[in-house]
């Protein structure tokens, strides 16, 4: 039998090797090409100067061993300094990683709270011309990008109704439209990927036995379909978020959101190398954090999980 | 220094109309990417929309500051240590909490009285004496000396990672024996202190105490100034809070509160104007000012931002001291500026802006003559392509180069624009290397509204950056710099500019039109004449707002 211990840890070295990929192909990504005096030094400076720089930051060392170097630091917490504000640059992440997680959280917490019921209703209704009505705004939904869905709802709700704040601005309303930007795209493939699934274990056998022993549609489709497709859905959201935690540039950016995605773009604009390293290296914990938490989740849910496979 | 300072104008918003958007809305999935544009078009201004400056409600200033004013920043701000302000909102936020001994008045020939209340300086601009404003405290509560405005300027030459060296000069001592006095004295003449001063924010001498990462710990966070805010700065910069402060020895502040937020997408900038999240926005471009001139105050000022091009005086053909005349005729300027500025500027005919010291527009130019330019390429034969360098980051110049490689190449002269990389613009900027590009398309601000880029030996000097090696030039810079403020002094500059202007060395071509725009219910803003520096002192509410 397939024990807890055995599961947790490859699921641990795994990500071990996931984050260890992700220190060492984005510091020689970033490193590796470009002037790295770009985002530490301004056109003031003369050869010189800019000589001493470079040396200064270790950027005279080849890149190899500076890797060595700079990973050495790694272990030790030292994740270097910021060229454009010399903060610390996990400093600067760790602050506002939370702010990107709330977000992304809240985003997601309403997209399930409106993509649960919807499927399950879906499914109800299956081939009423309720949810074809459904699945047709799902189509529409799923193509719009969140950027343009954060604009339109900036001009409705913000310049035209003046009823929410159209940037961060310290209140907890503020929250709401940069969430909605990210969940409404989200909600459509939710309900797309649960009541797909819903669907498929409606078709099983045990399913077809339920039936036969009288139990009515909607206990079959709520207390049955819908718990037994959730791994599927886990596994989605678990996934998605890792990618939300990266993809909230654009929405971040638009309402002036502080967090990883406007942290991202103002440390490309800046050439700040040490930030950038340190992005890659947090959101790559964080995303293999998320994967593993995923994976407990649908061990203690999904009991075939635990069963060896013969 | 204007470049590094982010003054690049900020991306053009296409026009989109709202029948547009209406159609696109109804059932298309296709995504769309203007939609700073949607807000532009189809924003709550309609009313009143004559093009005009908005009607605001009138007032005078509270008798207390009141109000909170929220203002956009174009990105995170570094530090608060006016020292290391690299960025323009790092500028324009420490503006608010330090003062300098000299202040820009509106009348941009004359300096006005700050911390000092009279300079002088002596013949040569070697020894320059400042007399100090009695009863000023700093946002520490201490007061200040002639020990502060010494320790200040040691910052700003030694301090950690500081920039604004160049503005203090090599001074050889500094003399603060008496409390209320400042002795500055340099081994070479240095006649622009009292303009560069402006720039340079006096500081707390007991905030300057410590080691040198210690004092730069302490003013990142908090301000140490004497200006009319108390500023600090969240941690990761993106939002900076100045606080009104009640000490302050000038006029104002008339609102209780600033509130600097880092908003980078300028149609967010807008949108958030619109819906009064925000109540002032720096530098709008000109396509979308239009669109907010109905509902909104405007303060615009033809200020000290220039865009120029500097031929390459070591590479072939702008060595050529006549392809460089031919170029310079074959350039139309007017109209560049009205078909890519959209008029927001004026055509700049001195090399330096109007208003700043030892300008003049008597220079030789170079008016738009098409056919001139053609005869005189024509005449000196089959010559090389020669290529125009471009910022890629910003669309203005992207669009002005392009435009006027266009009109070059049909003067019979093949030009091309090259969008130039960090590399090839460090370069372009070190002096011991050859020039790579013939033009050089820049933005520069005559930032002290002095001749900056005619420094002797000065990292942006223009002669330098155009590799333009004349001994005759090079002896009239040093004797334009040689002296104090003078009739004398004045002479060598007007000179040295005809013979720069002869030898079309430089090619000056727009000086910018800055417009900030704010809500209508604020009163008493106006763009500061040098076009960089927001001062939001005599900022407020109009009673009933």
């Amino acid at each position: 039998m397939r024990t807890f211990v055995t599961f947790i840890g490859s699921r641990l070295l795994q990500g071990v090797l996931v984050v260890l990929g992700a220190v060492i192909f984005g510091y020689l990504l970033i490193n590796g090409a470009g002037d790295p005096v770009a985002g530490l030094a301004t056109r003031q400076l003369t050869a010189a100067q800019r000589a001493a720089l470079i040396h200064q930051y270790g950027y005279d060392i080849p890149l190899v061993p500076r890797f060595f170097h700079y990973f050495g630091g790694l272990l030790r917490g030292d994740f270097g300094q910021s060229f454009h504000s010399e903060d610390s640059a996990i400093g600067l992440v760790m602050h506002a990683l939370p702010q990107t997680g709330l977000l992304v959280g809240v985003a997601i917490a309403v997209a399930l709270a409106v993509a649960v019921p919807v499927s399950i209703f879906s499914v109800l209704r299956r081939n009423s011309r309720w949810d074809t009505g459904v699945r047709q705004t799902l189509v529409v939904m799923q193509g719009i990008p969140d950027f343009w869905f954060a604009l339109l709802l900036v001009l409705i709700f913000s310049v035209q109704l003046a009823l929410l704040p159209s940037i961060a601005n310290g209140t907890p309303e503020a929250i709401i439209l940069p969430a909605a930007a990210l969940s409404l795209p989200l909600m459509a493939t939710l309900v797309r990927i649960y009541r797909g699934e819903m669907l498929e274990v409606l078709g099983a056998d045990f399913v077809a036995a339920l039936r036969a022993r009288g139990l009515g549609n909607r206990d079959i489709v709520v207390r049955h379909a819908a718990p037994n497709a959730l791994p599927a859905l886990i596994t989605f959201v678990a996934v998605q978020l890792g990618w939300l935690l990266g993809g909230t540039l654009v929405v971040e950016t638009i309402f002036g959101w502080e967090g990883i995605g406007s942290l991202a773009i103002t440390a490309v604009q800046n050439t700040d190398l040490p930030v950038l390293e340190a992005l890659i290296i947090v959101v790559a914990i964080v995303y293999v954090a998320i994967s593993l938490l995923a994976d407990l989740l649908l061990f203690a849910l999904d009991p075939r999980i635990r069963v060896p496979s013969a | 220094m204007g470049e590094r300072m982010g003054l690049t104008p900020e991306r053009m918003i296409p026009d989109y109309t709202r029948a547009a958007f209406l159609r696109r809305a109804a059932g298309s999935a296709i995504a769309v990417s203007s939609g700073g544009v949607l807000l532009a078009a189809c924003g709550s201004d309609s009313k009143g929309g004559t093009g005009g400056v908005a009607t605001a409600p009138k007032g005078t200033p509270p008798t207390k500051p009141t109000g909170v004013a929220r203002l956009a920043m174009l990105g995170p701000v570094a530090t608060l240590d006016p020292a290391r302000k690299g960025d323009y909102q790092s500028y324009y936020t420490t503006e608010a909490a330090y003062d300098g001994l000299t202040n820009w008045s509106q009348d941009p020939t004359r300096l006005a009285a700050g911390l000092a209340t009279s300079w002088q300086s002596n013949a040569d601009a070697t020894e320059w004496t400042f007399t100090l404003r009695d009863g000023v405290t700093f946002h520490d509560g201490e007061p200040l000396t002639s020990e502060s405005v010494k320790k200040s300027m040691e910052h700003y030459l030694r301090g950690k990672g500081s920039y604004m060296g160049a503005y203090v000069g090599t001074f050889s001592s500094i003399d603060a024996s008496d409390p209320k006095k400042v002795v500055i004295r340099y081994k070479d003449p240095f006649p622009d202190l009292a303009r560069n001063m402006p720039w340079l924010g006096i500081i707390s001498a007991k905030a300057l105490t410590g080691s040198p990462d210690q004092i730069a710990k302490r003013l990142d966070a908090r301000s140490a100034g004497a200006g009319a805010f108390v500023i600090t700065r969240s941690p990761d910069g993106g939002t900076v809070t100045g606080d009104a402060f009640g000490a302050y020895w000038g006029a104002g502040p008339y609102l209780q509160q600033l509130v600097f937020r880092a908003v980078p997408v300028k149609s967010a900038q807008v949108s958030a104007l619109r819906s009064n999240d925000l109540q002032w926005i720096p530098q709008v471009v000109p396509q979308t000012l239009s669109s907010l001139q109905g509902a909104f105050n405007t303060s615009g000022q033809v200020g000290w931002l220039q865009y120029m091009v500097n031929f390459a005086c070591d590479l072939a053909p702008t060595d050529n001291a006549q392809v460089r005349q031919a170029i310079s005729y074959a350039i139309d300027r007017e109209a560049i500026l009205k078909a890519v500025l959209q008029g927001q500027g004026e055509v700049a005919n001195s090399f330096m802006p109007p208003g700043c010291y030892g300008s003049q527009t008597t220079n030789p130019r170079y008016d738009f003559d098409a056919a001139r330019a053609k005869s005189m390429i024509s005449r000196l034969g089959s010559l090389p392509t020669v290529q125009i360098s471009y910022d890629p980051n910003s669309d203005l110049d992207t669009q002005i180069a392009q435009v006027m490689a266009q009109q070059v190449s049909e003067a019979g002269l093949k030009t091309i624009a090259h969008a130039i990389n960090s590399a090839e613009a460090g370069n372009e900027y070190d002096p011991s290397k050859k020039r790579l590009f013939g033009m050089s398309l820049q933005q520069f601000g005559w930032i002290n509204g002095g001749p900056f880029f005619f420094a002797p030996g000065g990292a942006y000097n223009l002669a330098t950056l155009c590799r333009y090696r004349n001994q005759a030039f090079d002896a009239l810079m040093v004797r334009a710099n040689a002296v104090a403020d003078s009739p004398q002094r004045l002479d060598a500059l007007h000179v040295m500019q005809d013979f720069f202007a002869r030898e079309a060395v430089v090619l000056p071509l727009f000086n910018l039109l800055a417009t900030d725009v704010f809500s209508r219910d604020l009163q008493g803003y106006v763009t500061a004449k040098d076009g960089f520096g927001p001062r939001f002192n005599g900022m407020y509410y109009a009673k009933g707002a």
